[in-house]
C-alpha cells in the first residue's frame, strides 16, 4: 500500500513538473509592455544566421556542424544548409508551405528529419501562429505570453532580464515537448534595440525522441528581400 | 558504404595534400610522379570560400595548413572560429575551440579518415591518375580536373579543379564542386616547401 501511495505521489509530482504551469496575474497596466517584449523576441524581415551547432554524442562526447539559415518570418519561409566545418554540405533544403530537399546526404536526406528540423527553426525564430490568449508572470518574475493553437497545443514565450528569453512548447495535453533557451546577447545591426540578439540558443526536445542542440552564433545578417 | 558517404568531406584534404606532393611541372603524369619525391613538407596559409545559392557573398574561413610525408596533415582554421583537423599515423581527430579551450569533435564523418589516408599514400607516390575514385585529366593552363567515376559519388562531389602555380611544387587553388552553384574554393599563399615541421604538429593541438 505504501509503495502504491509513493508511486501515486511520484506520478502526480511528475505531471505537475512537466505540465502547463499556471501564470501569476500581473498589473493590467504592464500587459502591453509584456506583449512588446515577447514580440521583440522574434525578428522582423529577412535574416541569415550562421551558427556553429553542437550536439551531444554517446559517452559524453560532442559533435559539431555548421548551420546556415535564412528566415523570412512574414512569409514563414526558411532556407537551411547543414555542412561540415570544412564546407561539405550534408543538407540543403527549404520550407515554403512544404519541405523541399535540394541536397541530402544520409542521414540528412530523410524528409521526416528535415520536417522536424524546420519545425525547430520555426519554433526558434517565428512568432507563434496561435492566438495570444494569456499573459502573466512566472515565479521567478519572468514575463510570459501564452499562445494557443487550434489543436490546443500551447507555446509560452518567456522574457527574462536583459535579453535572455525562453520558448516552451506544450502538447495539447499540457506536456512539455520542447524548450528553446536564448542568452549571451549580441548587438547586431538591424536587431531590436531593447532585446539584442542571442549569441547562444539551446534547443531541447523531450519525450521519445530526445535531443539537445546548442547554436552558437557566428554571424547574423539582415537581408534585402528578393 | 558508410565510408563512401563521408568520403567527400575527406577528399578535400586528401587531394590538397596530395597535390603539393605530386604536382611538379606538370605537362605529364610522369613529370608529376618525378616531382613527387622532391617535396617532403608543406606549410601555407589558406583562404576558404564557400559559395552557395543561400549566400549573397561567400562564407570566408582562413587558416594554416601543414603537411609532411608520408601522410601527416594539420588543417587549422583561425577564423571565423578556431578548429584543427589532425591526421597522423592513420588516426584522424578534429578539435574545436570552445569557451574552455579545445574539445574533440566526435563526428561520425571522421571515422572514414583511415580509408582516405590509404588513398593519400598512393597520391604521395605521384599516382594521381591511378586514384580509383576519380578520373584525373591534365588540362591546359596548369589545371587538373578530377571527375568521380561512380555516379553515386558524383552526387556528392561533381568535380574538383586544381590550379597549379607557375612555381614548381605550389598550387594556387582547389575548387570542389558539389553542384554548379555550390562549391568550395581554397586559395593558398605563402607556401613554404621542405621546411622543418616537427611531428608534434600532427599529434598535438
Amino acid at each position: 500500500m505504501k509503495s502504491i501511495t509513493f508511486l501515486l505521489i511520484l506520478l502526480l509530482g511528475t505531471v505537475a513538473c512537466t505540465g502547463l504551469p499556471k501564470l501569476d496575474p500581473v498589473n493590467p497596466s504592464i500587459i502591453p509592455e509584456i506583449h512588446k517584449k515577447c514580440s521583440d523576441v522574434f525578428l522582423e524581415g529577412k535574416w541569415r544566421f550562421d551558427h556553429l551547432i553542437e550536439f551531444p554524442m554517446p559517452g559524453n562526447k560532442k559533435s559539431f556542424v555548421m548551420g546556415i539559415t535564412v528566415i523570412s518570418p512574414e512569409e514563414r519561409k526558411i532556407e537551411s544548409v547543414i555542412m561540415t566545418i570544412e564546407g561539405f554540405v550534408f543538407l540543403d533544403a527549404y520550407y515554403d508551405q512544404k519541405v523541399v530537399i535540394n541536397r541530402g546526404i544520409p542521414p540528412f536526406d530523410s524528409i521526416d528529419f528535415v520536417r522536424g528540423m524546420m519545425d525547430d527553426i520555426k519554433l526558434m525564430f517565428f512568432k507563434p501562429e496561435g492566438s495570444l490568449y494569456e499573459s502573466g508572470s512566472c515565479g521567478d518574475g519572468s514575463h510570459v505570453c501564452r499562445y494557443k493553437n487550434g489543436d490546443n497545443s500551447v507555446i509560452d514565450v518567456i522574457t527574462k532580464s536583459g535579453c535572455d528569453w525562453e520558448i516552451r512548447q506544450y502538447s495539447p495535453g499540457g506536456t512539455l515537448i520542447k524548450t528553446v533557451k536564448a542568452d549571451h546577447c549580441k548587438r547586431v545591426p538591424g536587431s531590436p534595440d531593447k532585446i539584442g540578439f542571442p549569441g547562444r540558443i539551446k534547443l531541447a526536445s523531450f519525450g521519445i525522441n530526445r535531443y539537445a542542440l546548442a547554436f552558437e552564433l557566428i554571424e547574423a545578417k539582415r537581408l534585402i528581400k528578393d | 558504404m558508410k565510408v563512401k558517404k563521408n568520403y567527400g568531406t575527406l577528399s578535400v584534404f586528401a587531394l590538397i595534400a596530395a597535390s603539393w606532393l605530386t604536382i611538379g611541372w606538370a605537362d605529364s603524369w610522369d613529370q608529376i610522379k618525378n616531382a613527387a619525391g622532391q617535396v617532403n613538407t608543406v606549410k601555407c596559409d589558406f583562404v576558404q570560400e564557400k559559395h552557395m545559392k543561400i549566400l549573397e557573398n561567400p562564407l570566408v574561413s582562413k587558416g594554416v595548413l601543414y603537411f609532411k610525408v608520408p601522410g601527416s596533415l594539420r588543417w587549422e582554421y583561425i577564423s571565423p572560429f578556431r578548429s584543427i583537423l589532425l591526421m597522423h599515423n592513420g588516426k584522424t581527430k578534429r578539435f574545436i575551440m570552445r569557451k574552455d579551450g579545445f574539445i574533440e569533435d566526435s563526428s561520425a564523418n571522421l571515422q572514414a579518415m583511415g580509408f582516405v589516408l590509404k588513398e593519400i599514400t598512393m597520391w604521395l607516390n605521384g599516382r594521381f591518375d591511378e586514384n580509383p575514385q576519380f578520373t584525373a585529366t591534365l588540362k591546359d593552363g596548369h589545371k587538373i580536373l578530377l571527375l568521380p567515376k561512380e555516379k553515386s559519388f558524383s552526387m556528392m562531389i561533381q568535380k574538383i579543379e586544381i590550379m597549379l602555380s607557375s612555381t614548381p611544387g605550389i598550387i594556387k587553388s582547389v575548387t570542389i564542386y558539389e553542384s554548379e552553384n555550390s562549391f568550395t574554393k581554397l586559395f593558398f599563399k605563402k607556401s613554404i616547401l621542405n621546411g622543418k615541421i616537427d611531428d608534434t604538429m600532427f599529434r598535438k593541438i
